[in-house]
């Protein structure tokens, strides 16, 4: 249809200048000239259209290709040295593809013609360049895109293979600047394009190398030591603790069909890349061509990837995890996704009957948690909320949930919670003790087993204090001689 | 012979001044030569350098501004692409000077200046440029030790300046850190531009560094790095590799050294 | 169908190019004016012109020149040192290969220039001993040297990378640079041994210009 059209305008644009041509004096046909070319350039199928690539920040992914033909695909990449959010009350110097970590999202088809431009942002204190997993050439682009601040470079490759592949900064010392967060994906669509979901997403991983430990509050420098023993301090999704998490988390409705693009751009740890509750349907092992069904758990490389498919068909809450577990629960590794809609009772029924069951008694598991976070002392209540606020993020709100809403069945709500406001100091206790056996919330019958959390009494205080006012809790301020006393008196 | 002199004094002009402080170079200090490994380029073998004096602080703005004023090629509109890039002193408002943000930039470090720029600076005061040995072997120097290359803490303080971004407006050149020299700013202000930045046979491609290919180099032979660990050597020298003479950059300044010799002639 | 239109708007097209024969010839000339005009060596030198180095030179005749008298042909330049055993003699090599590509080209139209990264065993003397050991011909190659800054000056302008060595050895990018008339890179080949064609084109198309 287009082509046909394209040609209709040729013949009209070819019959009006032929009505010109005799009369006319050569200045105006200069212009006419290429016009003409320009309509035989476009009218002629080889001719690649030449498109400016959409690049979207994690979680967000660009739109399908619906080309049926190659391309010239102009993609601008910024690279950025930017301070942000690692964690709730940690900052960390971050260098970003695109101002944010993980780097933009390109999306192309097989066969495409890239003309690949890098900046470096004027800014930036370092010279950065790029490899492409997707290059086939020196480097992947890094040997001809070695960038000065304030400069671009511009290479151009053809993408011969289709698949998802991860790109990053190779510029010496190459573990630093991957380190720092510099990597991302790019799609190359095969010829055929992928088959049609309802709900795309871009999730990776990476490592993090701190001076402090996990929650060690301020702006925190790369650690080189810890790096190079491989020991991060944070193993988080796209960028920083709680990129997925409450109102950042994931969405979908029941019985729609998701695609995860999943990357790891370590520097160091291999994923193994799992949402809780979910069996992938479809797994493009390693982001090629591949297909497994029926998947768990996928491994995700450091600098590789893979394209995870399922279909949501149970609402609720499901999590994204690297299921080497401690990263999850410990280092930040941890992302959701909500779906919400229809339950069905035959696919999952929830909770059906409750009794006791205790063949040898049970006791509290202590958290490992080995990095105690380093507590600052409150000397006023407005101290207490934000230091409370930040321990609340790392302690309590991979199953409190941001808002304290909790999880229905799986863990109590802390906001407007009738067995919270009931008695703090059974609250303290809770904290300082853990719990176990079966309670009932605002309602609802829960009966899972809350970890005894390694926090120092000034910390309790904090988060407690943080708690009660927030959430539609009754308020008020929790001192040091509350927990003492409280702890005292509510010991199992 | 007369006619000549006058040349050669109307030819130096507007660089005179300069050249009749160097007896007493109070804004210089003497490093004392010695040995040291640099990261590339000599095979883990060491390098002696000698005895030399250097700028105590990075060139300012203030001070490039009158130089700009004596050398009016050096001018922002005048400049020619060939000696420095299109943001030549992109951060001055003004024509020939720094304009709207004197006050705030008049004694920090010149950045956005070209290797050109730097070496006629240089070479208007009666100095140059330090190579990269002169200018490594200075900036091993903490605030107590000539060498603290092996002092985890300043290691750790240099690695973490060079992983923030610029700020906005550079800090005076008085107030940053001072080496065991008395040289400011060495590390935590600016990187510094050298006379042969372009000696380091490394490519932008680094992890092809170890093995370079023969085609590319002549005579690079084995081209490892001496110590892997050492990031903060790698990052100098990947910046100094992605440079180009004309570049200008907004973090990277200069000062300038005289040999030992020529002081010791002009005491006499 | 589709094919008849593109055909009659071909047609066409040929009829109208046909008749604006006249002003393209214009435009030739204009060209061929700017040509004679930069050959004569008195037009403005270009900003990233190379000549605007304002360094004195000694070629291997013990001439004292400037870079800008190279200006009004085709130059073809590569550092070298005459005591260098492996690279240096490949690099005459692949612009020998070059040249012989160029053999329907006037001579005096590209010029070959050799500039040494080693003024202090390179005499003027020594250049002209190399030029006739290689066979190098005075109407096509000139050899240079200068101070070690002016050396450094022009290296660093036509991106070379390089370093001396306590040995005297001296490890050096290889790279063969393609200068238009008025002096300005418009080409550059990296490596030993590389396929020379994509330098001739370059240097054939900046002929066609001139």
């Amino acid at each position: 249809m287009k082509r046909s059209s394209t040609h209709k305008l040729v013949q009209l644009l070819a019959v009006g200048i032929y009505g010109l041509g005799i009369l006319a004096s050569c200045s105006s046909k200069a212009t006419t000239n290429a016009e003409i070319l320009k309509s035989i350039e476009e009218a002629n199928p080889k001719e690649m259209a030449v498109i400016e690539a959409e690049l979207t920040d994690a979680p967000l992914v660009p739109a399908p290709i619906t080309r049926k033909t190659p391309a010239k695909v102009v993609v601008r990449l910024e690279v950025t040295e930017v301070v942000k959010k690692m964690a709730d009350g940690v900052d960390y110097t971050f260098w970003t593809f695109g101002g944010s970590v993980p780097g933009k999202f390109i999306r192309i088809r097989e066969n495409d013609e890239v003309e690949f431009h890098l900046m470096n942002h004027p800014d930036s204190k370092n010279p950065h360049n790029i490899d492409l997993h997707a290059v086939t050439g020196p480097g992947g682009g890094a040997a001809s895109t070695f960038t000065a601040p304030g400069h671009e470079t511009v290479f151009n490759f053809k993408a011969l293979n289709p698949g998802l592949y991860v790109y990053h900064c190779a510029t010496a010392p190459v573990g630093m600047h991957i380190a720092n967060g510099m990597y991302g994906l790019i799609l190359v669509e095969p010829k055929e394009g992928l088959p049609k979901v309802d709900k795309e997403y871009y999730v990776m991983q990476g490592d993090f190398y701190t001076k402090g430990a996990f929650g060690a509050p301020g702006l925190q420098p790369f650690d080189m030591e810890k790096a190079l023993d491989e020991n991060p301090s944070y193993v988080v999704f796209n960028g920083s603790v709680g990129s997925l998490t409450g109102d950042n988390a994931l969405t979908a409705k029941v019985g729609e069909t998701i695609r995860l693009f999943v990357g790891n751009g370590g520097p160091n740890l291999v994923s193994s890349f799992h949402v809780i509750g979910e069996i992938f349907d479809n797994v493009y092992t390693e982001g090629g061509t591949k297909i497994h069904n029926n998947v768990q758990t996928t491994l995700v490389p450091a600098g590789g990837s893979a394209i995870t498919e399922f279909k949501a068909d149970v609402p609720g809450n499901y999590v994204l995890v690297d299921h080497s577990i401690f990263r999850a629960f410990n280092k930040g590794a941890l992302g959701m996704l909500k779906v919400e809609g229809g339950e069905d009772k035959k696919l999952y029924s929830g909770l059906i009957e409750d009794r006791i069951y205790q063949p040898e008694g049970s006791t509290v598991q202590e958290m490992p948690q080995s990095a105690t976070p380093k507590a600052a002392i409150a000397s006023n209540k407005d101290m207490r909320l934000e230091l409370g606020k930040t321990l609340y993020a790392q302690n309590c709100q991979a199953c409190h949930q941001a808002e304290g809403q909790g999880i229905k069945g799986a863990f109590p709500p802390l906001a407007k919670s009738d067995f919270l406001n009931a008695d703090v100091n059974r609250a303290i206790g809770v904290v300082a003790h853990g719990l176990e056996g079966q309670i009932k919330v605002n309602g609802e019958l829960y009966n899972s087993t809350m970890p005894k959390l390694k926090l120092t009494d000034e910390e309790i205080a904090n988060v407690m204090t943080f708690v009660m006012n927030n959430w539609g809790n009754k308020g008020g301020e929790v001192n040091l001689e509350h927990v003492k006393k409280a702890k005292a008196s509510y010991k199992h | 012979m007369i006619r000549r002199l006058l040349t050669a004094i109307l030819m130096l002009g507007a660089c005179s001044m300069a050249a009749a402080q160097k007896g007493t170079p109070t804004d210089m200090v003497q490093v004392k030569g010695g040995t040291f490994v640099p990261l590339y380029g000599s095979d883990g073998a060491a390098v002696t350098v000698q005895s030399f004096r250097m700028d105590k602080y990075p060139v300012t703005n203030a001070e490039f501004e009158a130089f700009v004023a004596k050398n009016p090629k050096w001018k922002k509109t005048a400049v020619k692409k060939l000696f420095a890039d299109a943001n030549y002193l992109r951060h001055w408002t003004s024509e020939s000077g720094i304009g709207a943000n004197t006050d705030k930039l008049k004694n920090s470090p010149v950045t956005n200046v070209s290797w050109f720029a730097a070496k006629a600076y240089c070479e208007c005061e009666g100095k140059r440029l330090p190579t990269v040995s002169e200018w490594e072997f200075a900036a091993l120097a903490s605030e107590t030790k000539a060498d603290a290359s092996s002092d985890p803490k300043f290691y750790q303080r240099s690695l973490d300046w060079y992983s923030q971004p610029n700020p906005k407006y550079l800090p005076p050149v008085q107030q940053s850190f001072r080496n065991y020299y008395g040289l400011h700013g060495m590390i935590g202000l600016v990187w510094e531009w050298t006379s042969d930045f372009n000696s380091a046979l490394i490519i932008g491609e680094s992890r092809a560094n170890a093995s370079l290919d023969r085609q590319l180099f002549c005579g690079a032979g084995s081209n490892g790095a001496s110590d892997v660990k050492n990031y903060v050597a790698f990052m100098r020298y990947a910046f100094r590799s992605s440079l180009k003479a004309n570049y200008t950059v907004a973090n990277l300044g200069f000062r300038c050294v005289q040999d030992q010799k020529v002081q010791t002639i002009a005491k006499k | 169908m589709m094919k008849r239109y593109t055909a009659s708007a071909l047609l066409l097209l040929a009829i109208v190019i046909g008749a604006c024969q006249q002003g393209e010839s214009i435009d030739n000339l204009e060209t061929e004016k700017a040509a004679i005009a930069s050959v004569s060596g008195t037009a403005e030198l270009s900003d990233m012109s190379l000549y605007n180095l304002e360094s004195e030179w000694q070629n291997q005749e013990n001439e004292t020149v400037k870079l800008q008298h190279l200006q009004g042909k085709v130059q073809l330049v590569a550092m070298i040192y005459t005591s260098c055993e492996y690279a240096c003699p490949r690099i005459v090599a692949d612009l020998k290969r070059i040249e012989s590509s160029l053999e329907e080209v006037k001579r005096e139209d590209v010029g070959i220039v050799l500039v040494t990264m080693d003024p202090v065993r390179d005499t003027p003397e020594k250049l002209s001993a190399f030029a006739a050991e290689n066979k190098l011909s005075s109407d096509r190659y000139e050899l240079l040297t200068s101070k070690q800054e002016n050396i450094q000056e022009l290296a660093a302008l036509l991106n070379m990378k390089y370093k001396m060595s306590p040995n005297g050895e001296i490890a050096h990018s290889n790279i063969i640079s393609v200068l238009n008339a008025q002096g300005e890179i418009v080409h550059q080949q990296e490596g030993l041994g590389k396929d020379p064609n994509e330098t001739v084109e370059a240097i054939k198309g900046l002929l066609k210009k001139m």
